[in-house]
């Protein structure tokens, strides 16, 4: 097919001689390519972190007519990796009186939280960290390990005896919380369109003509569409839901109290949640890995390009909107959620069982 | 239900105008910043000058000082009369007169620029005019003493014929 899986077979192939040879068990191999995969996927949502702070402070430069970070490299593209060191080289304070377990496990949970969501990924046709395991349930995965990252940010509130901590990380809890409903009212209107909780299968079930097989071209899931990024958006905590971490009310939120890569980790984790919706919202609306000119893509261009750009096309949305909006106010926000979001995703899921059934 | 100050019936009309405004306004401000985002930047990068722009500060700019000398005669105004140094609130002008009358000179004049705060006191009351601040901005040091200007540094600064 491609290069790309040319080698990786010729590799597979060599290195299960090897064991043959040597009386190795084969399971050797397999753990060696799921350690390659799982150091890969970290590697890849590092880099792109990097990369995803870089593009927010130009956006916000941008939007505010500056030019952004400029200094450190060419326009400034060695700025984040500088940055990172520094927080890598920064002292770790751990304050009096805290919790010193849960200090540590905070950032440590919320991260494997947002990490353990690129395990279902569908990066390309039969591409997911796993090799061809697609994982029959992987939208309901997304969503529960998405949820337990809400203990890191408890964690991190509690143990780090600050009542600015604390109220960031209840405050958190209940956003979280609140808006996972309204995202799963949207997400189970694309399980009923696709049939199907897999992530490979929703993304095949939108093959067409060009892009026009797409969800985000049906009128009848437009509704759901909106409401899975209002309510994604709250999810990962941003602008204009960032009350968990409102500067002007709370100093920092949940990691006030953090320093050093501890923060970073905290920072690293927001973003790659970020980065996390980005491919959630590309695969469930806007195709996943399919290639907009048509399936098999013409140039033979890899699935995972078309992956790529679809996510940082939302992610850059998401930013273009954190620069135009402020916050919402605490009870605006639980307002929005349960007054407005939750009935309008009851009556997503109404219009597409009508739409599935009648029409 | 309440729509900026006025309170609205809960009825579902009501609820589906507060909605519909609410996306509207979020579509005009997505709107204002795509423009924004195009538009061309203010930002100076300072140090890398572009030749294109012009970076003198505006008129009326208060930067490094200088003591003006007369074009006609080619010599210092001053007539070490001392009034800046009475006038002034941070004490950092130090003159040393010399000579009576129409022969009376500074020898010495010493301005501290790191206790300088711009206030243009000593400008205003100079009774000969001659005592003025440049709009020459760069003048950072590395070392606090060299702020110090004497009278060789001042006296190379501005020329302007008499009246």
């Amino acid at each position: 097919m491609s290069v790309l899986s040319a080698i990786t077979t010729w590799l597979r192939d060599a290195l299960e001689g090897i064991c043959q040879r040597y009386g190795i068990p084969l399971l050797a191999v397999d753990i060696l390519a799921w350690l390659t995969a799982a150091v890969s996927v970290i590697a890849l949502v590092l880099l792109i972190v990097l990369f995803f702070v870089y593009l927010e402070r130009k956006v916000s430069g941008y939007v505010q007519t500056r030019l952004g970070p400029m200094r450190v490299g060419p326009i400034g593209l060695f700025q984040t990796p500088m940055d990172a060191l520094k927080l890598l080289l920064k002292e770790d304070i751990v304050p009096r009186g805290a919790d010193k377990i849960l200090h540590t496990l905070g950032p440590v949970l919320f991260f494997v939280a947002a990490m353990l969501g690129y395990v279902v990924i569908p990066w390309d046709a039969k591409a997911t960290i796993a090799r061809h395991v697609d994982l029959n349930i992987g939208i309901l995965y997304v969503t529960a390990v998405a949820s337990v990252g809400i203990i890191g940010l408890i964690m991190a509130g509690w143990g780090s005896n600050n009542k600015w901590s604390l109220l960031g990380a209840m405050r958190s809890a209940a956003q979280m919380i609140s808006y996972e409903v309204p995202m799963l009212l949207a997400i189970i209107c694309v399980v009923m369109q696709a049939q199907s909780l897999s992530l490979g299968q929703i993304v095949n079930s939108q093959q067409g003509t060009w892009l026009l097989g797409w969800y985000c071209w049906r009128p009848w899931l437009w509704l759901p569409l909106i409401l899975f990024f209002i309510a994604a958006t709250a999810e990962v905590n941003r602008v204009p839901f960032d009350i968990p971490e409102a500067e002007s009310e709370l100093v920092a939120g949940y990691h006030t109290e953090y320093s050093g890569m501890k923060f970073g980790l905290f920072f690293l984790t927001e973003f790659a949640n970020v980065f996390i919706v980005g491919l959630v919202g590309a695969t469930l609306f806007f195709g996943g890995w399919l290639s907009p000119f048509g399936n098999p893509d013409p140039l033979h261009i890899p699935g995972f390009f078309w992956l790529m750009a679809k996510a940082l096309a939302i992610v850059i949305f998401l930013m273009w909107v954190r620069w135009t909006l402020p916050r919402l106010r605490v009870d605006q926000l639980m307002a929005l959620a349960w007054k407005l979001l939750i009935p309008a995703g009851f009556l997503a899921i109404f219009i597409v069982a009508v739409v599935l059934l009648y029409v | 239900m309440t729509r900026g100050r006025q309170r609205l019936e809960p009825t579902f009309a009501n609820l589906l105008l507060i909605v519909l405004e609410g996306a509207w306004s979020i579509v005009v401000g997505l709107s204002v910043t795509f423009i924004n985002f195009w538009r061309k930047k203010v930002t100076d990068r300072y140090p890398h000058r572009d030749p294109n722009r012009n970076w003198q500060p505006r008129p009326g700019y208060r930067g490094d000082f200088a003591l003006i000398t007369d074009k006609e005669t080619g010599k210092l105004r001053c007539i070490a009369c001392q009034q800046c140094q009475k006038i002034c609130p941070d004490q950092c002008i130090l003159v040393v007169p010399e000579g009576k009358g129409k022969e009376r000179h500074p020898t010495e004049f010493y301005i501290d620029a790191g206790l300088c705060m711009y206030c243009w006191l000593c400008v205003e009351v100079c009774p000969a005019d001659a005592i003025t601040m440049t709009p020459d901005y760069e003048t950072a040091t590395d070392n606090p003493r060299k702020l110090i200007r004497d009278l060789d540094y001042l006296r190379g600064g501005v020329v302007k014929a008499s009246g």
